[in-house]
C-alpha cells in the first residue's frame, strides 16, 4: 500500500496563513517558555545551558507541525524562558541562531524527505532521531559555545564541557519527549487547520 | 499593605516610583543597561553596577525576595564557573599555580577570570530580574508600540506573553490532576521526573492546540489581520494611556550617553578591559 503523504497539497486545497497561525505561534511560545523554564531550573550548567531542557522538544516538534510559525516560536520562547531562569539578556541574544536551527533543521528534513510526523515507519523515526535529536542539537550547541567563547564568558578549554552539556541536555529530552509528542499528537495535528503543509500554511 | 500591581515575575506596590516611568524607558533600560556588563570587564565597576541595581531595587520598592528565587541559579553558576575555570581553564607557563591536583593545575589567572565573569553575570542577571519584576505584559507592548514596531508584531508579543500565563495555569491544572491520581512530580527523584514529564507536556500542548481555535476566533472577531488592523485610523488605546515626561527623556539620554561613552572609551583607550582591573595587579 502506498504511504500517505501528509505534506501533499491536494487539488483544490487552499492554504493561507491566518489568525490560527498567529494563535499557534503565541501559544507555542507560552508552552515552550513553561517547558523551557522547567528544564532551565532543573540542572542549570550556567548561561542558560542546562543538563536537561524539555523546551527543545517543543522547538523540534512545533516546527515540524507548524512550519515557520513553529520555527519562529522555537526561536523566541527560549529568549523568555532563559530570561526567567536568570540568563543575561545578551547571552539569550547570542543563542538565537542556535534556537532557530534547532527548529529549522527537523522541519527541512521532514519536508524534503517527506517524513510522516505521525512516525508510521522506521524511516520516520530514524529521520527524526538524526535531524531532530542529533544534527540540530550538535549544530545548535556548536553555535552557542562559539558565541559564549566569543563574548569571553567561557575559555577555549571549557568549550567541550558546555558543548556536551548542551548536546546531551537537549538531545535526551528531544529524543524522549519529541517522539512521545509526535506519536501522541501528530494524528490530531495533521487534521487541524493550523498544520502547515507548506512553510506558512 | 497598599494595592499591588502584577508584574512578569511578581507584584509591585502601586506607589512604586517605577510606574512614573514610561514603559519605553523601562524597555530601553533593559536593552541599554544590559550592554554595560557585556562591555565592561573590570570587576570593580561591575560591583558598583551590582550595588546600583540593589539601590534601584530598593528605590523601586521591588520585593528583594524575588532575588531569593534565583539563589539556586546564582550558586549553580558559581560552581559551574569555578569548575569550568579551574579544571578546564587551561594552562600557560606564565600562570601562577596555586594548587596541583595530579595533572590538574589550579592557577590564580583562571580563578581571577572566573571571578570577573561571575561578577559580570550577576550584574547582568540583576538587570533582567529588575526588568521582569517591574514590567507587565502591557508595558512591553506599549514600549514596542512607542518604538513604532508594527501593530501585528506588538499584538503577537502581547499575546505570546499572555499565553505564558495561560500555559502556567494549564500546567498547574495538569499537575493538580496528576496529583489527584497520586502522581506528585516534586516528590520524585530526577530520573523519574524526566520519565513522567511526558505526562505533563503532552496535555499541555494538546490544550494549547485546542485553545488556538478559541484565540483565532477571538482575533478574527476583533478585526485582527497579519498586516495590521482591518480598520485604519483606529485609536491605539494602550499607548494613549501613557505620556512621556522630562524624567523619561533625561533617563533615556543618560543611559545612551553612558553606553556610547563606554563603547568609545573602550574602543579608543581600552579603559574597561580586564587588564586595568585591580585584580590584575595582585
Amino acid at each position: 500500500m502506498e504511504r500517505e503523504n501528509v505534506w501533499e497539497i491536494k487539488p483544490g486545497e487552499v492554504r493561507k496563513p491566518g489568525s490560527i497561525h498567529v494563535a499557534i505561534l503565541a501559544l507555542l511560545i507560552g508552552v515552550g517558555a513553561v517547558a523551557g523554564t522547567f528544564g532551565s531550573l532543573s540542572i542549570p550548567l550556567g548561561y542558560g545551558v542546562t543538563g536537561f531542557w524539555p523546551g527543545v522538544a517543543v522547538q523540534a516538534v512545533g516546527s515540524i507541525w507548524f512550519g515557520l510559525w513553529g520555527v519562529a516560536a522555537g526561536f523566541l520562547f527560549p529568549f523568555i524562558s532563559n530570561s526567567l531562569a536568570g540568563a543575561p539578556l545578551y547571552v539569550s541574544f547570542a543563542y538565537l541562531p542556535s534556537n532557530l536551527l534547532q527548529g529549522l533543521i527537523p522541519l527541512l528534513a521532514f519536508k524534503y524527505m517527506k517524513l510522516d510526523p505521525r512516525l508510521t515507519s522506521a524511516k520516520d523515526y530514524i529521520g527524526y532521531i538524526i535531524f531532530g535529536v542529533i544534527i540540530n542539537n550538535i549544530i545548535g550547541a556548536a553555535w552557542a559555545v562559539t558565541a559564549l567563547q566569543a563574548i569571553g564568558l567561557i575559555t577555549v578549554e571549557s568549550v567541550p564541557l558546555f558543548f556536551s552539556g548542551w548536546t546531551i541536555g537537549n538531545g535526551i529530552p528531544s529524543l524522549i519527549f519529541g517522539i512521545i509528542l509526535l506519536k501522541a499528537l501528530s494524528p490530531l495535528v495533521v487534521k487541524h487547520r493550523a498544520f502547515c503543509k507548506g512553510w506558512l500554511a | 499593605m497598599g494595592k499591588m500591581k502584577r508584574s512578569l515575575l511578581g507584584y509591585l506596590p502601586e506607589e512604586s516610583p517605577i510606574f512614573m516611568l514610561h514603559p519605553l524607558t523601562r524597555l530601553l533600560f533593559l536593552l541599554v543597561v544590559s550592554a554595560y556588563p557585556m562591555l565592561v570587564e573590570i570587576p570593580e565597576l561591575n560591583v558598583i553596577g551590582i550595588l546600583f541595581m540593589f539601590a534601584i531595587f530598593k528605590y523601586g520598592k521591588v520585593d528583594l525576595g524575588i532575588i531569593k528565587n534565583y539563589k539556586l541559579a546564582f550558586i549553580n553558576l558559581f560552581f559551574v564557573l569555578a569548575i569550568a575555570y579551574t579544571f578546564f581553564g587551561g594552562y600557560r607557563p606564565e600562570y601562577r599555580v596555586l594548587v596541583e591536583l595530579g595533572p590538574i593545575k589550579i592557577c590564580w589567572e583562571n580563578l581571577r577570570w572566573a571571578m570577573m565573569v561571575y561578577i559580570r553575570l550577576i550584574f547582568a542577571i540583576l538587570i533582567i530580574i529588575f526588568f521582569l519584576s517591574t514590567t507587565r505584559e502591557r508595558d512591553v507592548v506599549v514600549g514596542l508600540r512607542s518604538l513604532r514596531v508594527p501593530f501585528s508584531l506588538c499584538y503577537m508579543t502581547g499575546l505570546a506573553l499572555r499565553s505564558i500565563g495561560l500555559s502556567l495555569i494549564d500546567f498547574n491544572t495538569i499537575r493538580e490532576a496528576e496529583k489527584a491520581r497520586a502522581l506528585d512530580l516534586s516528590a520524585l527523584p530526577f530520573s523519574e521526573k524526566v520519565k513522567k514529564f511526558g505526562l505533563y507536556i503532552v496535555p499541555l500542548i494538546a490544550l494549547a492546540i485546542r485553545r488556538s481555535d478559541e484565540v483565532s476566533n477571538a482575533l478574527d472577531s476583533r478585526g485582527f489581520k497579519l498586516t495590521g488592523l482591518k480598520t485604519e485610523g483606529r485609536t491605539d488605546y494602550v499607548t494613549s494611556k501613557y505620556r512621556f515626561s522630562t524624567r523619561d527623556y533625561v533617563l533615556i539620554v543618560l543611559m545612551i550617553v553612558f553606553l556610547v561613552g563606554i563603547i568609545l572609551v573602550n574602543w579608543r583607550y581600552g579603559l574597561f578591559n580586564a587588564e586595568n582591573s585591580l585584580l590584575f595587579r595582585v
